[in-house]
């Protein structure tokens, strides 16, 4: 059966008003640019309503979500139990000048939760956790420099960025010090060309970078890591932004047999409500404490209320192995559909943040046309990002899925008959 | 329009940015260093060519307003900034920086219907071709000269121009991403 072809009429009439008064229309990695919505009229450019797996645009087109809000849609969108926890806090309090006593009840379920965690730190965004990270690594060892792991993303404050990037200038990245991933002998080399200057090692857990097959830990490369870090007084900090909860909820230095010092968590905590959260051990809490870092809103009560029912149902599901299961299931029956059509699709990174490339030609055009078809038949992915899973995904909408992959890969295939 | 630093006949260093815009200007008559038996040519021609120069490159309203002379000097900004992009990523620290993180590959440069150029990297060193691509590993395709002419007048973000639609990017997107990061650096040189 054909599906059907997605127009955008209103989506372009709310963007064109959006670029008089917003910079860029919509920025950042929800907008059009950093987005790679390649080309930009096969995508939805407002949304209006969400449920579950599910979200429609102003155009009443429903797409099943692939991308999950880039992560903090992890037990479907307006989650009953999440939405009801937060509804409630809602009618008592939420951003008052003496905090709720939430704050101490999500704390003491991180800490209950989260494997290598002492203590619960908590802000809004990923940005204000991993800065709160390198911050506190500085002020306890009153060390300068940071290595990074290439193809890395910690957020957007100056300190995350390159050189090259609009805005920063040398001095805010002077300190950062750069290793390939899986690569330990680099890791011991600029450790020992910097000995006694480096305040911390930060990475995420795996490497999940943008525009390139995604990286699992090399076997022992985590534990010579955490080994040589202990050894040499460097703060051990895992960005776990990302891949938060979706692999362990314990924390994804746990799923991968080591202990971080710290831990940064954000997308997945509340289900969409807006917490992030810095774990750690003991002895990084009173360099925490010490630190002149906070903001209007990081301890709103209606976030945390939300944080600990997401949490405790996230438990209760047993959501890395639920989420496992159906991610298998997508990239399985996604592979088929692409053999079926003569496509080399590699499935790369964690299955329930999979990573999609289209390896028949090398500039990823192919893969940007196939990603471009499904958008339009509503599969909403991306070409240049890894995916998140949700817990409604229901069969039918894998199989559903696979169903407008047959079609698009067979859209892609004739239109290249050069090729195939 | 191949790497001039190599093979060329005359070399006119400028030691700054404003030396290199005073000559666009004609505040500053550069010093060739090399190739002084061509520099009759150079007191003959020379002047009357950076005049030209500066006709095209710093083009006055008048001008633009003939549509011959506003495609020919659109071209010419473009080719010229094609050209910038290859040398401030061979040469400017920060420039280098950008071409580091760019895989080897032909990225296409074009105006739609228009012309266009070929910037090819290889090892992180690049070059640029005054044609159009037949093929690319990456493209940034402006929809027409107009829209052009106002990026690289500095009055448009191409950010802004991916959304509208009138900058079609494609291909591998680090190669663009990076092509355009020299490219905010080219205004520094050629402001
Ligand atoms: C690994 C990682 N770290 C940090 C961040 C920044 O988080 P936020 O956008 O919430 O500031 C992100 C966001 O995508 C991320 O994926």
């Amino acid at each position: 059966m054909a599906s059907k072809i997605n127009s955008y009429d209103k989506s372009r009439q709310w963007f064109d008003r959006a670029t008089r008064v917003i910079p860029s229309g919509v920025y950042g990695h929800l907008g059009p640019a950093e987005g790679c919505f390649i080309p930009v009229s096969s995508f939805p450019l407002f949304g209006d309503k969400a449920q579950g797996s599910y979200f429609w645009d102003v155009d009443g087109n429903r797409f099943i979500d692939y991308m999950c809000a880039y992560g903090p849609n992890v037990l479907g969108y307006n989650d009953p139990d999440v939405d009801a926890a937060a509804l409630e806090q809602v009618k008592k309090c939420n951003c008052t000048t003496s905090p709720s006593y939430k704050m101490v009840e999500l704390a003491e379920l991180m800490v209950d939760t989260v494997n290598c965690a002492d203590w619960a730190f908590f802000a809004k965004n990923g940005n204000d956790v991993t800065t709160a990270a390198i911050m506190a690594a500085r002020a306890a060892t009153h060390r300068k420099k940071i290595i990074f792991v290439n193809g890395f993303y910690h957020g957007v404050a100056p300190w995350t960025q390159k050189v090259d990037y609009p805005g920063v200038i040398p001095e805010d990245v002077a300190n950062n010090l750069y290793v390939d991933w899986n690569d330990f002998e680099q890791v011991e080399k600029v450790v020992a060309e910097n000995e006694g200057e480096i305040a911390a090692f930060i990475s995420t857990p795996y490497l999940h970078g943008n525009f390139a097959d995604n990286v699992l830990p090399a076997d022992g490369y985590w534990q010579k890591v955490r080994k040589l870090c202990t050894e040499k007084g460097i703060v051990l900090i895992i960005d776990d932004v990302r891949a938060g909860f979706r692999l362990d909820t314990a924390g994804s230095d746990h799923f991968y047999g080591f202990e971080a010092d710290m831990i940064c968590f954000c997308k997945a905590i509340a289900n969409g409500w807006n917490v992030s959260c810095l774990c750690g051990k003991d002895f990084m809490k009173s360099a925490v404490s010490s630190l002149s870092y906070t903001g209007s809103y990081w301890m709103s009560a209606v976030p945390f209320a939300a944080g600990i029912a997401c949490i405790n149902k996230m438990k209760q599901l047993n959501l890395p192995v639920l989420l496992r299961e159906k991610a298998l299931k997508v990239t399985g029956a996604l592979k088929a559909a692409a053999e079926n059509n003569g496509f080399d699709l590699r499935v790369s990174g964690e299955p329930a943040l999979f990573y999609l490339r289209i390896a028949n030609d090398d500039s990823l055009l192919l893969h940007q046309e196939w990603i471009s078809e499904m958008v339009r038949r509503g599969i909403f992915m991306t070409s240049h990002h890894n995916h998140f899973l949700n817990a409604s995904l229901t069969d039918e909408d894998i199989s559903l899925t696979a169903e407008v992959a047959d079609e698009a890969f067979k859209v892609v295939a004739k239109n290249h008959p050069e090729l195939f | 329009m191949e790497d001039g630093l190599s093979n060329c006949d005359i070399l006119l260093p400028f030691s700054s940015c404003e030396k290199f815009n005073g000559m666009i200007d004609g505040t500053v008559t550069p010093i060739p260093s090399k190739g002084f038996q061509h520099i009759k040519f150079l007191l003959k021609c020379f002047v009357p060519l950076t005049d030209l120069l500066t006709k095209y490159m710093r083009a006055s309203e008048e001008d633009l307003a003939d549509p011959v002379f506003f495609d020919k000097s659109t071209t010419l900004m473009l080719y010229t900034i094609a050209v910038a992009i290859a040398q401030i990523g061979n040469q400017d620290q920060i420039g280098k920086f950008s071409a580091h993180l760019i895989p080897d590959g032909d990225i296409s440069v074009c105006i739609k219907d228009g012309p266009g150029a070929i910037i090819r990297v290889e090892d992180h060193h690049m070059l640029t071709l005054k044609k159009p691509a037949a093929t690319y590993r990456a493209i940034m395709e402006f929809r027409d000269m107009k829209l052009a002419r106002a990026l690289f007048d500095g009055k448009i973000n191409a950010v802004a121009c991916i959304g509208t639609g009138d900058i079609r990017m494609g291909g591998m997107i680090s190669m663009v991403d990076n092509v355009n990061r020299i490219l905010d650096r080219v205004a520094l040189y050629l402001a």
